[in-house]
Formats: structure tokens, sequence, C-alpha cells
């Protein structure tokens, strides 16, 4: 009798603590709307700190280090590289104001005359060809050299035969020439990249160890590195000369909030100027109209996918992989758990890029046609295939893909998920281990569909290079050969198109879905402008009215 | 500090004369530490239960058409992100919860028992090297370690308890020392020891079953602090492997639903918080009772 | 006394070569390695060579181990293998963050937990006893990843008096949220020590004769039976400090904090070895400090105890 009525009570206040909590949340979509939107009419005005936040320390920032996404994305505050891209992903100028191209593998940069590092220095083309040939310098151990190996004479200077890189010629102070060994359709494109990025050489051999250029960063980009207190904030201030003119912001600040909820819960209090709306609160700032109008939405470049280790069995058979293609509804998946911040993804090529086909289509959900692929190879429902499914643990993974294995048990796999952390999971991922299938996205480094292609399915490229699967067809190979040597733009894009065909005749992977980004920001945030390069967005059009 | 816990042991020793019986007899009139008895009855004939109890399977009967939904009459709890009903899960939940707290508890004991009695018992140079160690391991901190430990192993439901189980037993290693180290001089071992019994057999049938009151008491409290840590283990990903529901899984991925789906939380919420309070309120209620201080 | 103080003293160093020797071999087992993150993704597998031979991570276990403590032992703990910080400015910059959250969670103990293990046990087996039992083991059996977000949502976004999370400028009001949540988790064990041991005292016949003299309740209790009860209640507040000390890495995580736990998690994960083995080491030598200092509190509250 009392220990229910005991029991009756504690119900009874977790209840009330429910009802406050979605009492508040109605109470809150009430407020009027303010019917003020982002207007282009105001003039700018410049001042303000931009108040924003980071999920996780970055590594570092040193151009030539920096590889995950986050600490690109700061680099390119801090530095220049040649060329930039534009919302959509296109190249565009930067610290080279022109470029030609007289031959399939030459380009001369025309680098701008007014550009200074945040310590005075001026820029010249020698901090072109040092930064580049710093890359490559086996002393520096970038492990970027990729990006330019495709250099002229980059192969004896990594080798250690060659006091300089013969592809990278200084014709004036601000006229620039790379060579290449062959054509490399992509190169351009890639100087956007975080390792492109240019470094002033006093600031770098400053330093009796290269790695404390890290924690004092100069370039000539819009921000200057001020304070980075780990675990806590980065701090950057504008930087007034800037070659383009000066970014409107006079800094910003982020903050460490490695929690996502936390992050929300910052944003409502009012103390952040961006949210990254996490799914699961997106509806609720979509129906509520204080934040309504300030939400923004653009599709990334992440292509998530189920790779499918085709180097064993029993993905080494296409039906076993088309089988697991056909057995996964994904729309039902995406739109469930991802609502509106992803868009199923048919091939790796994204939309966006040249080559992207909105008519082309992989497998439909079909268990039927899935059922009698396993059927052919003796699998049932009653007698599954059993398959180990690896991933990086994360509450967002668990939740994409626990359907996903629910779906395939229906069709007659026995999927074991395996749920690790991310360093652990990243070894296997490399080396493979003992997993069949595994789940990643995959993100532009620069916007190519080659970006696409080339590391996910060149056999050259099996492990770490990308293709994690293992996938290897000798006419892939030869195609993108083929693809990288190709100077007609058209031509190449078709090829491109050719290869996507193969690889999703072949199911070598099931392609999952594109990620959506919604984000809100304070009404006082004016004239955002939402990247899709992950490091395209430099800060220098958002300004603050307050 | 050390040799106050020994004075009061040997206290406990000489006033007790048949202390389970006094002690159960306590318990019984204890009207809290009942209520907490009956919770914990409650959960186990759940968790043994879970599958006759649970209306839908906790894993296989989804439905993505129909996620998210609140608690309706055809799912008391509401559905998760898939369709699930979340009552079953929660059901289901209690077997994982309950084997966490219990699993790990029969590590920490296993470890924490066999050294305690080899160090109380034998004393000099084993005594030593255990003692030694169990300072290292104090000097650890616990869930820190028990996260390091979690990697190395790999994920999994029997890292958990490993993990869990392993950080505490130098505590109770130091429980178990003292206590024998108190009774290895008591007039009824000596009498043993005089009849030639082997020291195994001291330490089984005389000394362990006299020193079990404060073993049942701090294996209770930790049960549910397993239970807690799972959930701690869970937010970073290191808890039970996905599908298999677990409180600390379910109120984890609830908590982002915080405003639109309450219901994902709370009621696994509840059912942690009824457990723990459970087991305190009757782990609190074996203190009372086998205190033998306590005078009626 | 101080044969002993030294004889613990040096106790330390065996304790502290151990925690070494355990967290080394740990870290030697765990799959997964620093270069990877330092080399990211689409990195050659001579890239990741490279790395992993510059840091030495190919090396023999007793090699790596003697380098790693002939450094430390001159006080060098190394710089994190990622960002190159030194991991000693990271710790001397961290360990305030970590010592104003343990000091606010500990008043936070002493007053919650003592308060209400005074009530229950005057008032045992009374309505009032079940009633802040039971508040108080609510709040501590709801997990923190739960219960902090609540606070930070009724507190800091509704009703706006407190700020959410991370430190701001340093001020203890940044403080006051992750206090409550760590410190409500102490203040349950310590109140129930504090009635335990108050309910024993209650029971001895000094305090029965103060009620027979005819005192009043009030002074029965806080002066003969409080100061009695006082030694264990003492000693586990202080092991409560030193468990507080060594930092909370959830609560550090949910409430963005820069402390040493989230610090030391963070680097287990990354398997950043400098930034783990100078976490563990110092959290260790923290905690050893925070007993021996128990121990003399001890002595000096109660002469009786002689050491051995």
């Amino acid at each position: 009798m009392y220990k229910r009525k005991k029991m009756s009570l504690i119900l009874a206040l977790l209840m009330i603590f429910s009802i406050f909590i979605t009492a508040c949340s109605s109470e809150e979509a009430v407020t009027t709307p303010p019917d003020e939107t982002v207007g282009n009419a105001e003039a700018s005005k410049y001042g303000g700190i931009y108040e924003s936040y980071i999920e996780a320390d970055f590594n570092t920032l040193d151009p030539a280090f920096a590889t995950a996404a986050l600490d690109g994305f700061m680099v390119s505050l801090i530095y220049d590289a040649l060329i930039g891209f534009d919302a959509e992903g296109k190249v565009m100028p930067a610290l080279a104001k022109s470029w030609e191209t007289p031959d399939e593998v030459t380009y001369i940069f025309d680098l701008v005359d007014n550009a200074k590092f945040h310590n005075g220095n001026s820029f010249t083309a020698n901090d072109v060809k040092y930064t580049f040939e710093r890359v490559l310098d086996p002393e520096v151990a970038s492990p970027r050299t990729w990006v330019f190996d495709k250099l002229k004479g980059a192969e004896a200077f990594m080798e250690g035969n060659a006091a300089e890189v013969e592809g990278i010629e200084i014709l004036s102070d601000y006229k620039i020439k790379l060579t290449l060994e062959d054509p490399f359709a992509p190169f351009l494109s890639m100087l956007g990249m975080p390792a492109a990025h240019i470094v002033d050489k006093n600031e770098v051999e400053k330093y009796a160890d290269q790695t404390q250029f890290a924690l004092h960063p100069v370039g000539t980009g819009p921000y200057i590195f001020d304070v980075y207190n780990q675990g806590e904030r980065l701090t950057l201030n504008v930087f007034e000369d800037y070659f383009a003119g000066r970014a409107f912001l006079d800094g910003i600040n982020y903050r460490v909030i490695p929690d996502p909820s936390t992050q929300v819960a910052e944003f409502e209090a009012g103390n952040l100027d961006e949210l990254l709306i996490p799914a699961a609160d997106l509806e609720r700032f979509r129906n509520n109209p204080t934040y309504r109008p300030y939400l923004r939405d653009m599709n990334t470049f992440w292509n998530f996918f189920i790779g499918l280790m085709a180097d064993k069995p029993p993905f080494d058979d296409v039906r076993v992989r088309q089988a697991f293609n056909y057995g996964v509804d994904r729309e039902a998946i995406v739109r469930a758990v991802r609502g509106d911040t992803a868009i199923v993804s048919h091939g790796p090529i994204p939309p966006g890029l040249d080559g992207f086909r909105p008519e082309f289509k992989s497998y439909p959900y079909d268990p039927e046609k899935s059922k009698a692929l396993l059927a052919e190879l003796g699998y049932s429902p009653e007698n599954p295939l059993p398959i180990e499914f690896l991933h990086i643990e994360s509450t967002a993974n668990v939740a994409l893909l626990e359907p996903v294995q629910a779906m395939l048990n229906q069709v007659g796999f026995d999927v074991n998920l395996i749920s690790m952390e991310s360093q652990a999971a990243r070894v296997q991922f490399r080396e493979g281990g003992s997993h069949n299938v595994y789940y990643l996205s995959w993100g532009a480094d620069y916007p190519d569909a080659e970006n696409y292609l080339f590391p996910l399915f060149h056999s050259s490229n099996w492990g770490g290079g990308g293709n994690g699967t293992r996938y290897s067809n000798p006419e892939v190979d030869a195609l993108l050969e083929k693809a990288h040597k190709t100077a007609n733009y058209n031509e190449r894009i078709k090829l491109y198109q050719d290869i996507e065909d193969i690889v999703v005749e072949e199911a070598a992977r099931m392609w999952f879905f594109l990620s959506r980004n919604w984000r809100v920001y304070k009404p006082e945030v004016k004239d955002v402008v939402l990247y899709r390069i992950f490091n395209a967005n430099k800060m220098l059009d958002v300004w603050l009215d307050r | 500090m050390e040799s106050t816990k020994e004075i009061m042991v040997e206290e406990k020793v000489k006033k007790s004369n048949n202390p389970w019986v006094i002690a159960m007899g306590r318990l019984r009139r204890d009207k809290s530490a009942m209520h907490g008895l009956y919770i914990i009855v409650f959960l186990t004939f759940i968790a043994v239960f879970a599958s006759f109890l649970s209306p839908y399977h906790p894993i296989n009967d989804f439905n993505l058409d129909r996620a998210f939904e609140g608690p309706s009459y055809q799912h008391w709890f509401g559905t998760d992100w898939m369709g699930r009903d979340v009552l079953s899960r929660v059901l289901y939940g209690s077997r994982i919860s309950l084997t966490v707290g219990l699993a790990s508890r029969l590590v920490t004991l296993s470890i924490g028992i066999t050294l305690g009695a080899i160090a109380g018992y034998f004393r000099g140079i084993p005594d030593m090297i255990i003692m030694r160690i169990a300072e290292i391991m104090d000097a650890f901190p616990n869930f820190l370690f028990a996260i390091a430990i979690s990697i190395a192993i790999g994920p999994g439901l029997y890292t958990v308890f490993f993990a869990l189980g392993f950080v505490g037993w130098s505590g109770m290693c130091r429980l178990i020392r003292g206590q024998v180290l108190a009774l290895r001089e008591m007039e009824f071992v000596e009498a043993a020891r005089s009849l030639g019994a082997s020291d195994t057999r001291i330490i089984f049938k005389e000394i362990l079953p006299n020193c079990m009151a404060p073993v049942i008491i701090s294996t209770t409290m930790g049960i549910s602090s397993a239970i807690m840590s799972e959930a701690a283990l869970s937010f970073l990903g290191l808890g039970a492997q996905p599908p298999t529901p677990t409180w600390g899984s379910m109120m984890n991925f609830g908590r982002q639903y915080i405003y639109n789906a309450p219901h994902l939380v709370i009621f696994p919420g509840i059912a942690i918080a009824l457990t723990v309070y459970g087991f305190n309120l009757f782990g609190d209620g074996l203190r009372d009772a086998l205190d033998p201080r306590m005078k009626d | 006394m101080l044969t002993y103080l030294t004889r613990r003293v040096l106790l330390l160093i065996p304790v502290m070569i151990g925690v070494s020797l355990i967290t080394f071999f740990l870290l030697y087992f765990v799959p997964g390695d620093v270069a990877t993150t330092i080399v990211g993704d689409r990195a050659s597998d001579e890239a990741i060579e490279k790395v992993r031979a510059e840091l030495g991570l190919d090396d023999p276990f007793h090699q790596r181990y003697i380098s790693y403590m002939s450094n430390a032992i001159r006080g060098d703990l190394g710089k994190s293998y990622i960002n190159h910080r030194r991991v000693a400015d990271e710790i001397k910059r961290r360990f305030p963050v970590t010592i104003k959250l343990a000091s606010l969670s500990f008043l936070i103990t002493v007053v919650v937990g003592t308060t209400v293990g005074i009530i229950s046990a005057v008032k045992q087996n009374t309505l009032l006893d079940r009633f802040v039992r039971s508040i108080t083991l609510i709040g501590v059996s709801t997990p923190v990843i739960f219960f902090g977000l609540l606070m930070m949502y009724i507190f800091g976004v509704w009703l706006k008096i407190l700020p959410v999370s991370g430190i701001g400028n340093g001020s203890f009001k940044y403080f006051i949220l992750p206090s409550t949540v760590l410190g409500l988790n102490s203040a349950v064990f310590n109140a129930r020590l504090t009635r335990s041991c108050m309910l024993e005292v209650i029971r001895q016949d000094y305090i029965r004769t103060a009620r027979s003299k005819g005192l009043s309740e009030r002074v029965v209790i806080y002066k003969h039976a409080l100061r009695n009860a006082m030694i264990p209640i003492i000693t586990n507040m202080i092991m409560t400090i030193g468990l507080l000390l060594v930092g909370s890495a959830l609560t550090e995580i949910v409430f963005s904090l820069p402390g040493i736990g989230s610090y030391t998690m963070q680097a287990v994960f990354a398997r950043d070895i400098p930034v783990v083995m100078g976490c563990f080491l110092f959290q260790a030598f923290i905690f050893v400090f925070a007993n021996l200092f128990v121990d003399i509190a001890y002595a000096i509250v109660n002469p009786r105890i002689k050491f051995n």
C-alpha cells in the first residue's frame, strides 16, 4: 500500500517535470513573431564580436598538418590560399587574382600585390614556393604531400634528389608558374585545400621546433589568431589590413561546447549568434515563430555511405551487395531519423558538383528482390547470413543504423552491429578488420567529382587512401586514370558518370544520404552566407546589427 | 584510521549472539527498508518475466511510420525514433541494468574478497604487496580508469561488467582485510586451528561467513552506483552494444528530445531513479539492521 | 609523527610508479593510436609510419616507459602528441577550474549533506526523515547527463538567472549549476553517514544523561551529539575533497568546463599518451596528498590514534 503511494509520488514528480518541459516549449511557440527578416537593403555595419562555438578542440592551425574539417575551417580564417570557393563551391580568385593555363600541365598565377601577413611582411611569390615545398619536404613530414606530389619534380624533391621543386617557378614577385608532371584536371581546385594555405617563412622558421608555429599561427587571412585556451575558447581578431578589405566583424569568439544539447541551451539562452540545429531539434525551431525567420539551410557535400568489404566473402559476391542495397528502405529511414536534415543519396557524385544527374537512381527498396538474391545463395530469414557491421559510436549513428539492421534482418541477413569509439574504429577501417560492412561518410577536400571517385574506387587507394571497402575493378581503374589525363572538361565529366554507373551497378557501396545543415541565427546577425565547402567561409559577409 | 576499524569489528563480534536473526527482525520492522526491498523484488520480477510482460518485442517490432508517438493506449510509454514500444524496451532494459549491477559487483567481490582475505589472513609479505597494489588502484580516478579499461578491452556488455567491477575492488579488499585481521585472532578461529583445520577451511568456513554484513551492505549500495555508471558510459559510447535496450542508452538518446518527445527520457529516467532509490533504501535499512550497536 | 609523515611521503613513490606503469601498460595495449588522428583521413601508410617513428610509438615498451619516466622525474611531463601544448602548462591552467568546481561542490556536500543527515537522524523514521531522504535520493538517482541538462534549462534558459555553461570570466556564478549537480551526489553519501553516526551517538549513555539532566534538545543535538559524531563525518568529507579534486569528466563535458577531468578523458579517447600519463600522475598525486591530509587531520581531532 505504502509502497505504491511512494512510487506514485515519484512517478507524479517526474510527470510534473515532463509537463513542465512540454508546457514551456508550447509557451515559447506562442510568442509573437518579429516581422523583420534578414535583408540586404540595410547598410552593413562594422564592429561587434561574433559569438560562436566549436564542438571539439582542433588539432593544429599549421596548414601543412590541418587534416580535420574543423582545422581546415580555422586555417581558412587565419590564412589564404591562391584560390577560394564561392558559396556553391566554384573556384574563385583569392591570393591569385587571375590565372591562365597555356597547356594542360601549366598554370600561371597573377598574385595580388597588396596582401600582407599579420606580422606586416608582404606576401610574394616566394611565400607560395616556400609553402608548397614545405608540404613536400620530408623533414616536415606533412600528411598532405599528395596535394602537391603531381608537380613536376616533386618526386625528386621528396626523395632528396633535388633542392627545389622543378615545377614551381617564380616569374616575378607577383607571378608564379606551376607545372605538373602529367595533366591532372582537379589540380586547380586542390589549391584551395587547407594544406595549400600560404605561410610566412619567417614565422615558421622563427621557432627551433616547428610544432610551435601551430600554436602561434600567422597568415594573410581576414582574422588574426589571438588566444586559444584548449577546452575553453578560441578568440580571433579582425585583420585591419586584409588585402580584400577588412571583415565587418571586430572578432570571433569560438567557445568549446562539446555536448550538442548544451549548444542548443546556450543558443536559446541568447549567448550564441549561431547554432547548427541538431536533427532532434529542427522541427521545434522551425515551428517556433521566434526562430523561423532566422533559419538557413544548405545541402552539404558530405556523402554518407555503408561500405561493403569487397575483398572477402560474403560481399565479394555482387549479389550479396545488391541484396544489401535492395534490403534497406533509405527513404523511410532518412525521413524518420533525419527529417529534413538529410536527402537520400543515390551515388557517389553529390548534387552541386558537375557530373551529378538528378535523374540517376540507385537501388529502390525491394525486400522481395533482396530475399530472392540471398535465396540464390541459400540464405533466408530462417537461415540468415551473419555479417559484422562496424561503426563509430555516436547517438546519431546508432539512430540511423538500428533501423538498417532491423530491415536487413527481415530479408535474410543477421546483422551484428559493432559500435566502437573513433580511434579504434579508424584503425579497423584503415587496416581492414573482421568487419564485413562499415558506416562512414566522405566529404569533399575540393569540389570535383574526381574527389568522390578516385580515392574511393581506385585500387591504389586501398585502406587509408579512401578505398576502405577494398574495391578493385580494372575497368574502373583504367577509366579513373584516363579521366585524370583528360583535359576536356565535358569529356572528363562524362567519364566520371560512366564510372558512377559501373560502381552503382556493381553495388560497391550503399549510398545512404547527404547531410543538409540547418542553422539558426540571432536576429542581429545579417547577411549570412552558407558555404558548401567546409573551408570556403572566410566570415567576410556577415555583420552584426547591434 | 585502520586501527579504529579494527576496534569497531572487535566490538561487533563480541556483542552479537545470533546476529542474522536479530538483524532480520530489525529489518522487517524498518518500513523504508522494506519498501526498498519491495521495489527490488518488483524489478527482479520484471527482469525475469520481461518477455511475458512486454506487449511488443523491444528490437524487432519497429515501424518507422509511427516514430516518436507520445503515450497512448497501444503504447503506454509511447514509441521511440523507429516506432518501437518504449514500455517494452524499458521492461527489457531492467534485465540489462540489473545484470550490470549484479555482474559488476560480482567482479568487485571476487577480486576484493580473494585479495582481502589473503592479505588479512596471511599478513606479512602478501599483505604488504596486496595493500600497496590497492593503494595504487585507489590513486586512479575511478570513472576515468573505467573509461580507459573499456577502451582497452573493446566494446560490449562484458566490458561494462568488468570495467565497472574492477575499479571498485580496492575498497572491498580493504574492507575484507580489516574484518579478517580482527577475526583471525578470535577464539573460535583459534579453536578451529587447534583442531587442525586447514587455512582454506578456516578462511571459508570460519572467517568469511562472519564478515559478510559489511560486504552485503556495500554490495547493495554498489549495485545502484553501477547502474548509474552504465548510464554515464552509455553517454560516452562505451555502454552495451546497440540494439541492446539499456536504460542508460535510452536516456542518452532521449535527452536530445527533451522538448519534442520527453517520454523518451522520462520513462527510462524513472526506471533508473526507481532502481537506485530502491537499492539505496534497502541498503540503508541493511546497514541499520546489521549494525549490532543499534539497540532496539 | 615526523617519521610517520616521512614514511607516508616516501610511500608516494611506489604509488606513483605503480600508477605510471599501469597507465602506460594500458595505453600500450589500447587499440588505435594517435598517429591516425595526426595524419587524418586519406593519408598514406608511409605518412602514418613516419609519425609513429617520430613519436617513438614503435619502440619497445620498456624503452618508451623509461624515456617517459626519466623526463617525468625531472618534472617534464612532455607535450601533447596532437597539439604540442605542454601538459604541465595545460594542467596548471585547468586545475583552478577544477578547484573552483570542487570547492563549491564541497560546500554543497557539507551544507546539504549534514543538514539532511541531522534532520533524518533526529527525526528518525518520521515523515520528515523520509521526505528529505527521498528528495535527495531522487536528485542523486537521476543521471548527470539528464539532471545537468534539466538544471541548465530551468535556471539558464527559462529563468535566466544563471549562466548555462562554460566558465565565462571565471566568476563563481558559472560554477553554481555544475557544482550543484556534482555536489548533490556526494551530499547523499555524506547525509547517509551523518545520519548513521548521529543515530549511533544519540543512543550513547552520555546523551541520555544529558537529556535526563533536562538540557534542551537543541543543546543536546548540537553541543553533545554532533560534536561526537563529527570524526567520521569529517574524515568522509576530506575524502570527498580528494575525489572532487581529480575532476569530474562527465559534469565538465556537459557544462563545457575546461577542467582536469574532461582533459584526461579527451586524451584517453585520442590516445594522447603524454597527456593521459601526466593527468593520471597528477590526479594520483593529488589524491594521495588529500589522504595524507585526512590522516593528519584525523590524528589532530582524535589524539588516541597512534601512528604505526
